[in-house]
């Protein structure tokens, strides 16, 4: 890992057009400023494990069980309309 | 395990098939959304028919005092509509008459065929949509799966309404996913203005909204990622995952309310 030591308004640049500038630092943390192309995403590290791993859940899905909670799905979906012609 | 079957009478028979009043519908497992509506004194006589909740249009069918009064159907819940299904030599042109339903009283096991007006009604409605192979591009991948940047949306009939996100560059990886619309009609959150834009998302029409789901072994307790959602624009087929905070929406919100 790549220790640098920024003080406020300092920053580093990654792959020469990401940019991770220290806007503040409080007794509650760090503010960090990140200035990046649209295609690249920032997340918060805890946020984007538990994404990455519920993403990882939906893709171990046997194809039978799969069937299974459809058909559970479908008894509980608003059936047909049947109305009375009067 | 021998099929279920249930017997079903029809007082009045079938439309051209008066005499044959009793039948037993087959629901094979696996097989939906076919059934089979044997005549249960000529066994060799077999209806195909479907269940019409499966085609997904808002069907709606309208009982005269006779058949209301032969079906006795007390509520909307003890209501099942089949339509008979027409299977040519190639399976996927199969039709459906959704013009002669069967409407069903699953309390009292009677049914009638209801006859309904065909200049409104499709007699042969084509059960397999068009081969429209829907490709969606997401070009910051899905969150943990960078690399994945193009899926093809699958809606197999047997899984309805489960659909899955294959990869298209790498065939074994494919997320199961639901409309998040179908399992929490109030779901909101807000898009930052950086992603609509990435997406070009003028309208919230424009966006078809997708939550993963996982489906443990007990498929009762399946949940959908709430906090991660895959907004896609329809128009343009691209997409992305949106990262919310799951402290207040759920990374496992379990949908299938008990009761």
């Amino acid at each position: 890992m790549l220790v640098i030591t920024r003080k406020v308004n300092q920053s580093v640049i990654i792959d020469g057009n990401i940019e991770v500038v220290v806007t503040e630092v409080t007794k509650d943390g760090v503010r960090l400023g990140i200035i990046a192309p649209r295609e690249v995403t920032v997340h918060r590290r805890e946020l984007f494990e538990a994404i990455a791993e519920a993403n990882r859940a939906a893709s171990g899905q046997q194809q039978a069980s799969v069937e299974d909670a459809a058909a559970l799905l479908r008894a509980r979906m608003p059936k047909v309309r049947i109305t009375r012609d009067r | 395990m021998a099929q279920d079957s249930i017997l079903l009478t029809f007082p009045q028979g079938l439309l051209g098939f008066s005499d044959l009043t009793t039948f037993h519908l087959f629901e094979p497992k696996g097989g939906y959304p076919l059934k089979f509506l044997q005549a249960a004194d000529k066994p060799e006589i077999s209806f195909v028919c479907m269940d019409v909740a499966a085609i997904k249009i808002d069907y709606e069918v309208t009982l005269g005092d006779a058949d209301a009064n032969l079906l006795g159907l007390e509520r909307q819940e003890d209501a099942m509509v089949l339509a008979l299904v027409v299977v040519p030599e190639n399976p996927r042109g199969m039709t459906a008459n959704l013009a002669g339903p069967l409407v069903i009283n699953v309390k009292t096991q009677v049914g009638v065929q209801v006859v309904l007006d065909a200049s409104k009604f499709p007699l042969q409605y084509p059960v397999f949509g068009p081969q429209d192979e829907v490709v969606l591009a997401f070009p910051r991948g899905l969150i943990g799966f960078p690399d994945l940047k193009s899926f093809r949306l699958f809606e197999p009939a047997g899984s309805y309404p489960i659909k899955f996100l294959q990869a298209v560059e790498q065939e074994e990886i494919s997320f199961t996913c639901i409309d998040a619309g179908a399992i929490k009609s109030d779901y909101t959150f807000p898009l930052e203005e950086e992603d609509a834009a990435f997406l070009a998302l003028e309208k919230p029409q424009d966006a078809l909204v997708l939550a993963m789901v996982v489906i443990p072994e007990d498929p009762r307790r399946m949940t959908a990622n709430l906090a991660g959602p895959l907004v896609i624009n329809v128009h343009t087929r691209s997409g992305c995952q949106v990262a919310l905070n799951p402290e207040e929406y759920p990374l496992k919100y379990p949908f299938i309310q008990e009761g």
